[in-house]
């Protein structure tokens, strides 16, 4: 039962991580660029999910779906302003650029919500469905579901829409798309919005079981980025795989060795899929 | 001898500068794209012919004179919309898509179409190239170099071009497949299309050639008939190797 | 070569120099300097505030009855922003610009240990009145650092006689979950030693501001503990009490160290039941018996008097009891002399008297939450 559970346990983690590392693996594949601000993406959803639903008392779907829309906007307009002025620049600069970025979006939400964090429950988070032992919220079971439903819709949109298509096309060879006339920095803009809007959903799936604080991106930043690695950079459904991986490791990793090993796993295993399969875990051909 | 006149001409350079960043690449260069025609630019390397194709697409910074494309100035119309106009562009060395099948690579090929008869013209392209139809569910990184210099083409022929810039077809293919991407672009021309080529596979490249222009440095040294060229001593010895 | 030995001879004579004009500053008998060596901007800036308005209050109370000797009290600001590295320069400052003749402070323990050096050389007296960390005390009185001064309970005094006399009553087995910094991890060996006859059945360690608790919370139920202790602030023990919730974790006695019997925490809980009877140790809230002060604070800041106030407030009041101590000049070194003297019953506080480490004792605070509120269970002493 404790195995189970830890697993479920697992399968919610890593969902949550699968969202924020799905978008920046999806960027980086497009534009070669590490954006260092999309834990910040996931704060900045998560207080507007709190103003949608709990300020403005929108019904949470309605409030779900407008911080969604808000993010993809939010993301398209990201790239506008912070990236696309650095595109041509080195990876030094485009590093500094997206930093910059979070440390300015951290600042603004200290001003505007202050430090002390902010709930926004909702019915669902506050009611359990128990099994023997097994407890979780029907909020949480809705993350699962909806996250795997998020997946699926991701995964027909790069495989089957022309836009999508054109994003594996440009993170597979950029002078091909100049030649067939695909926009790399609206395909890149794309990814942006997508990436915005997924971390949308994981705000609005997550915000009503945690606090909402302004550092609250920054662990997940860095456990993005260590999935990022283990998946193959700059694939997506390597990173969301990796992303579910280490959420169960990490689960598993608490029940049977210790919990202090927790942040020290998910470094190993990047360094060790660095060592061993540099092209992450599933190698080159799961493109975006 | 005779004369490229502009009446003819769907592409026209009239002293072209072009640059990457501060050294000028080309340094006015003139020449017509006579219609329906394969010209072929030759050169060694570094001379610009590249350029020659991506300053007609506009991917590289003209900083003087003027390109006319079907008699109309394009001086700030974007690479997109020269593209909508007609021109295709197949760049040199691998242009596909490697983990993307042949269709989707086809699909891409279309991407600035947004018209609904695309599938029916994949499916007229792969009856053109029945190698394509036979991977057509493969990865195009599955396919041979000559395959994929096909698959390029006909990624190439979708928008319906009216002018073809391909740059180096032959680069890197066995002789046997050389032949084979040489028949293709005849064949192609056959069909309408202007062809402007760049090629280092002069000899082959100008026995199929109604024209040759020969680029070094950044100028034309001489533009003629593509036999002319060929018969030409100087050009022998300088350019063709021989 | 000459250019960099005349930089040097520069930068010897110039503090030198400097040094002179200050030593002829402290001898004149103008206002006696209290330099308020806090946070009051960053992140921290709350605690810094708080503390200064304390003293400010009662500088002013003992101004209007005449100041000290006939000399009036003043407050001099060097903001450290609980960073060391600005601490020790807003320190020199106070020390040798603002000619602070004692100080309070640091506040923050990392910036404590960083500017104990710089009161030590220059021979200012700094007492601290809410900085926590053991090692200040380690460090201070015999034989160490004899111009620092702890007014507030350290962690380890507070963690010991918590585990003792609170813990080791109340439940037979215990997990522990602590935030994972030095912080947490000497607290929760504190526990661990202090705990004879109860069963420590885990101690695990998360990351401050981790999103999800559920697995180690999975792991806690399994265990089934009578009690589990909380080495957190109030932002991770509401993720861990109200994810408990969700695993299933209910009916555990909840203990804290942190902040955890705070309002802070039951705003953060959806239904203030799920942390009924948590109990955690305090180095000083406001309570009955300091009720007169409550309300002399309000009327004079507009605000309720929280835990920082009060002990600026009593900060400052043990210095003047120590000023008022002192038979001739009052200098750094009398006022250093005088505290190491200082035997005074404070009200509100308790009994003040500083031990050879120069910690003071005074009874401790037990918290507990009930029925939403949180409140004063006992207090015991040290
Ligand atoms: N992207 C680029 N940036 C800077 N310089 C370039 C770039 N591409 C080509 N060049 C330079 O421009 C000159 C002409 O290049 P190119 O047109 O590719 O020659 P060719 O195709 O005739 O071999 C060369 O000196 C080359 O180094
Ligand atoms: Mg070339």
């Amino acid at each position: 039962m404790v195995i189970l559970a830890q697993l479920i346990n697992g399968l919610a983690t890593g969902g949550l991580y699968a969202l924020v590392a799905a978008g920046i693996a999806m960027i980086f594949g497009v534009s070669e660029l590490v954006n260092w601000a999309h834990g910040e993406f996931l704060m900045i959803a998560s207080y507007l999910f709190f103003a949608l639903y709990v300020l403005a008392r929108l019904p949470y779907p309605i409030a779900g779906l407008c911080t969604m829309l808000l993010m993809l906007a939010f993301g398209a307009l990201f790239q506008m302003i912070v990236i696309r002025p650095v595109v041509h620049r080195p990876w030094q600069t485009q590093l500094v650029a997206t930093l910059g970025a979070s440390i300015f979006l951290i600042n603004s939400a200290i001003v505007v919500f202050g430090t002390f964090p902010r709930r926004a429950a909702t019915p669902l988070s506050m009611q359990n469905l128990t099994i023997g032992s097994l407890s979780i919220s029907y909020q949480r079971l809705l993350l699962i579901g909806l996250t795997l439903f998020a997946f699926f819709v991701l995964h027909m949109f790069i495989h089957r829409a022309k836009l999508g298509k054109a994003m594996r096309a440009v993170s597979q060879n950029r002078d091909a798309c100049v030649a067939v006339g695909i926009d790399i920095q609206l395909i890149v803009l794309t990814a942006f919005a997508i990436g915005g809007s997924l971390v949308g959903l994981a705000a609005a799936l997550y915000a009503p079981l945690g606090n909402i604080t302004p550092l609250m991106g920054i662990p997940l930043t860095f456990k993005a980025f260590a999935v990022v690695i283990m998946g193959g950079f700059g694939s997506v459904n390597g990173a969301v795989a990796s992303a579910v991986i280490l959420g169960v490791v990490e689960a598993f990793t608490i029940q049977f060795l210790s919990s202090a090993y927790v942040d020290a796993m998910s470094f190993l295993m990047m360094l060790t899929v660095l060592v061993w399969r540099p092209f992450g875990l599933f190698g080159r051909q799961v493109g975006i | 001898m005779p004369t490229l006149e502009p009446d003819h001409d769907i592409l026209v350079f009239d002293k072209v500068e072009a640059t990457y960043g501060e050294a000028p690449i080309l340094r006015g260069v003139s020449f017509g794209v006579h219609k329906g025609k394969i010209t072929t630019l030759i050169g060694p390397n570094g001379a610009g012919k590249s350029t020659v194709l991506r300053a007609a697409l506009g991917t590289v910074r003209v900083t003087h004179g003027q390109i006319v494309y079907r008699h109309q100035p394009i001086t700030g119309v974007s690479t997109t919309d020269r593209q909508r106009k007609g021109m295709a562009y197949c760049p040199q060395g691998r242009s596909n898509f490697p983990r993307m099948t042949v269709r989707e690579n086809l699909e891409m090929g279309a991407f600035l179409r947004s018209d609904r008869e695309v599938q029916e013209d994949i499916e007229t392209l792969l009856d053109e190239f029945p190698l394509l139809r036979e991977k057509q569910k493969e990865f195009a990184a599955n396919l041979s170099g000559g395959q994929q210099q096909i698959l390029e083409m006909a990624m190439a022929l979708i928008l319906h071009p009216r002018i073809l810039l391909i740059d180096e077809p032959s680069l890197g293919l066995s002789p046997i497949m050389v032949e084979q991407v040489f028949a293709y672009v005849k064949e192609i021309n056959g069909q309408g299309v202007t062809v402007l080529m760049v090629e280092q596979n002069a000899r082959r490249a100008l026995a199929i050639s109604d024209y040759g222009i020969v680029l070094d440095l950044g100028r034309v040294r001489l533009k003629d008939t593509g036999e002319a060229l060929l018969n030409n001593e100087e050009v022998s010895r300088s350019y063709l190797g021989s | 070569m000459f250019r960099r030995v005349m930089w040097l001879a520069l930068a010897t004579i110039l503090p030198a120099v400097a040094s002179i004009g200050y030593l002829h500053n402290s001898q004149a008998a103008g206002p006696i300097k209290i330099g308020l060596d806090v946070p009051s901007s960053g992140s921290d800036a709350f605690e810094g505030t708080h503390i200064a308005r304390g003293v400010q209050l009662a500088l002013e109370e003992q101004n209007k009855e005449g100041g000290i000797g006939g000399r009036q009290l003043e407050t001099a600001l060097g903001d450290n922003q609980c960073d060391p590295s600005v601490g020790v320069n807003s320190a020199r400052y106070l020390v040798n610009v603002a000619q602070a003749d004692v100080m309070i402070g640091s506040a923050c323990s990392s910036v404590t240990l960083a500017v104990m050096p710089i009161i030590q050389q220059a021979q200012v007296p700094e007492l601290d009145v809410t900085a926590t960390s053991p090692k200040i005390t380690q460090q201070s009185g015999v034989g160490g650092n004899i111009w620092k001064f702890r007014l507030n309970l350290n962690d380890e005094m507070m963690d010991a006689v918590f585990a003792q006399k609170v813990l080791a009553k109340d439940v037979k087995s215990l997990s522990i979950l602590a935030v994972n910094t030095d912080y947490g991890r000497d607290a929760a060996g504190i526990f661990q030693r202090n705990l004879p006859g109860i069963k420590v059945l885990s101690t695990d360690y998360y990351t401050q501001g981790q999103p999800d608790f559920r697995a180690l919370l999975t792991k806690v139920k399994a265990l089934n503990p009578e009690g589990l202790l909380l080495i957190s602030d109030y932002p991770d023990a509401a993720q861990i009490i109200n994810q408990g919730h969700e695993v299933g974790l209910t009916g555990v006695k909840l203990f804290g160290r942190g902040s955890v019997a705070t309002n802070d925490l039951l705003k953060l809980l959806p239904d203030p039941s799920w942390a009924q009877g948590a109990k955690e140790v305090n180095f000083w809230v406001p309570g009955p018996t300091a009720r007169s002060l409550a309300n002399r604070y309000q009327a004079r800041f507009n605000e309720p008097l929280n835990r920082d106030a009060g002990m600026g407030y009593f900060g400052a009041e043990t210095l003047i009891a120590a000023m008022k101590d002192i038979k001739g000049d009052i200098t750094r070194k009398s006022i250093r002399d005088a505290l190491e003297r200082v035997n005074v019953t404070i009200s509100g506080l308790g009994h003040v008297q500083f031990d050879d480490h120069h910690q003071a004792h005074y009874p401790m605070y037990i918290l507990q939450i009930w029925n939403g509120m949180v409140r004063i269970l006992e207090t015991i002493p040290t």
